[in-house]
């Protein structure tokens, strides 16, 4: 095979192909991944027995609904998880505290981000005393599910 | 036998159709408003442009204003040339500024790829007219890359759950229950609304103790992902494929509450393309009425 003329060989075919734009967006999806509006949309392309979301509660733990902040609990949970990422690399030091140390900082990363859509909504600045980050570990054990809710931070 | 054309025609009423529906589908599409802290994590266009100006309220108003001004220009097919990058331009700042807060939703996502397929689509199209290729191509050829790029997000989502999982995304699926769990709490918590709850709880119980039989459930939606390139053999598998995917992301609404409610009209826009099929049937059945 000779692999010199292997470019211009592609080039050609895919000149001549009906499908090109399908060619070239699947392509730039898989290259480009995450960077709108590009994606290679990877949601749910992986499941595991344990998975965690998060929620919010007030000072009493009554639930709270997300969407009077403008998100949704999914995009929350996402932006959670992001923090959480970043400090998991903060503390790669701190032995068994790593995890418990990460969510702690994760949790007050997002009560600072909750803080500041409240700018856009006023209304809702009233929800934010005593707003508690809850963490909700869901679990497939023995064909059954099981939760486990910790609260990890709560706003002054 | 003759080849198939390069790209495959549509009729006026089918173009006027798609045309308005899509436009609307764009408005949609795009935030009304913009409930952003900043632009605290920046992605994909936000990394390339600094979009700050459009947090300010009043300038994301007069994007809008533009935006709207953008569809009916680009429903009238009248200075398209101009509509269709203003109209990408604002769906993709907006958009991308909404996936700049640290989560990505992949909501909106298809509908600005088929946006920019047919931006590209249309200058292409005048730099092939330049060259002699007839006019009436130009708007074909935007509904045909529409087509592709819809095919394009389904199979790149098959191609991902192969190439996270190596392979063995069949396997893993039999704890899916967890996922449509959190799904459930997820959406539960968004508003408080506890309608669906219990059902969709029932639904994960019965997903956690019965995993295989799940697992199986969920191959048929990865095949179906694979395989929908096959939309674009001709219109009947094209009208198949979309109804078929619509069906399942109908199953994914009753079961996640995951609508993807932009995805299905494109598919019912694009895809399954209805007028088409009522025109046709109509076709058939008014000769037979003259007869009688």
């Amino acid at each position: 095979m000779n692999f010199k003329t292997l470019p211009g060989s592609v080039l050609a075919w895919l000149r001549g192909s009906r499908c090109k734009c399908l060619l070239v967006m699947t392509l730039l999806g898989l290259v480009l991944r995450e960077n709108y509006p590009f994606s290679n949309f990877p949601m749910f392309s992986s499941f595991s027995h344990k998975t965690y979301f998060v929620h919010l509660t007030d000072a009493q733990g009554v639930a709270l609904g997300i969407r009077q902040f403008g998100l949704s609990n999914s995009g929350m949970k996402k932006i959670f998880d992001g923090y959480r990422r970043k400090d998991l690399k903060r503390f790669v030091n701190a032995g068994k505290q790593r995890v418990p140390l990460a969510e702690a900082a994760a949790a007050q990363s997002l009560l600072h981000y909750l803080n500041g859509l409240t700018k856009a909504r006023p209304a809702t600045q009233k929800l934010l005393r005593g707003l508690q980050i809850q963490y909700v570990k869901v679990q497939q054990e023995n064909d059954a599910l099981r939760l486990e809710t910790k609260s990890l931070a709560q706003h002054q | 036998m003759s080849a198939r054309p390069a790209i495959p025609t549509f009729a006026f009423y089918e173009r006027v159709v798609m045309r308005v529906l899509f436009a609307w589908l764009v408005w949609r599409a795009t935030p009304d408003v913009l409930f952003a802290n900043g632009i605290p994590a920046p992605n994909g266009i936000t990394r390339l442009f600094d979009l700050h100006f459009l947090l300010d309220p009043r300038a994301f108003a007069f994007a809008r204003m533009m935006l709207a001004a953008a569809l009916i220009l680009y429903t009238l097919r009248f200075v398209v040339w101009l509509a269709l990058p203003v109209a990408l331009f604002v769906n993709l700042a907006a958009n991308g500024i909404m996936n700049s807060q640290g989560a990505i939703q992949h909501a909106a996502q298809i509908v600005s790829l088929v946006l920019l397929a047919q931006t590209t689509a249309h200058f292409y199209g005048l730099w092939r007219r330049r060259q002699g290729e007839t006019r009436g191509l130009l708007e074909s050829r935007a509904i045909w890359w529409s087509q592709q790029t819809i095919v394009a997000v389904y199979l790149l989502a098959g191609i991902a759950k192969l190439i996270v999982t190596k392979g063995l995304w069949i396997f893993q699926a039999r704890w899916i229950g967890v996922s449509i769990a959190k799904a459930a709490y997820q959406s539960f918590y968004d508003t408080l609304n506890q309608v669906d709850l219990d059902r969709q709880l029932a639904m994960a119980n019965f997903a956690a103790a019965h995993g295989w039989i799940v697992a199986l459930i969920a191959a048929t939606g990865l095949l179906l992902e694979l395989g929908s390139p096959l939309a674009l053999i001709n219109r009947a598998w094209a009208a198949l494929v979309g109804v078929a995917l619509v069906c399942f992301h109908l199953g994914l609404d009753y079961s996640m509450h995951l609508a993807f409610i932009y995805n299905q009209w494109l598919l019912i826009i694009f895809l399954i393309n209805a007028p088409y099929w009522i025109v046709r049937a109509g076709q058939r059945l008014m000769p037979q009425r003259q007869r009688a």
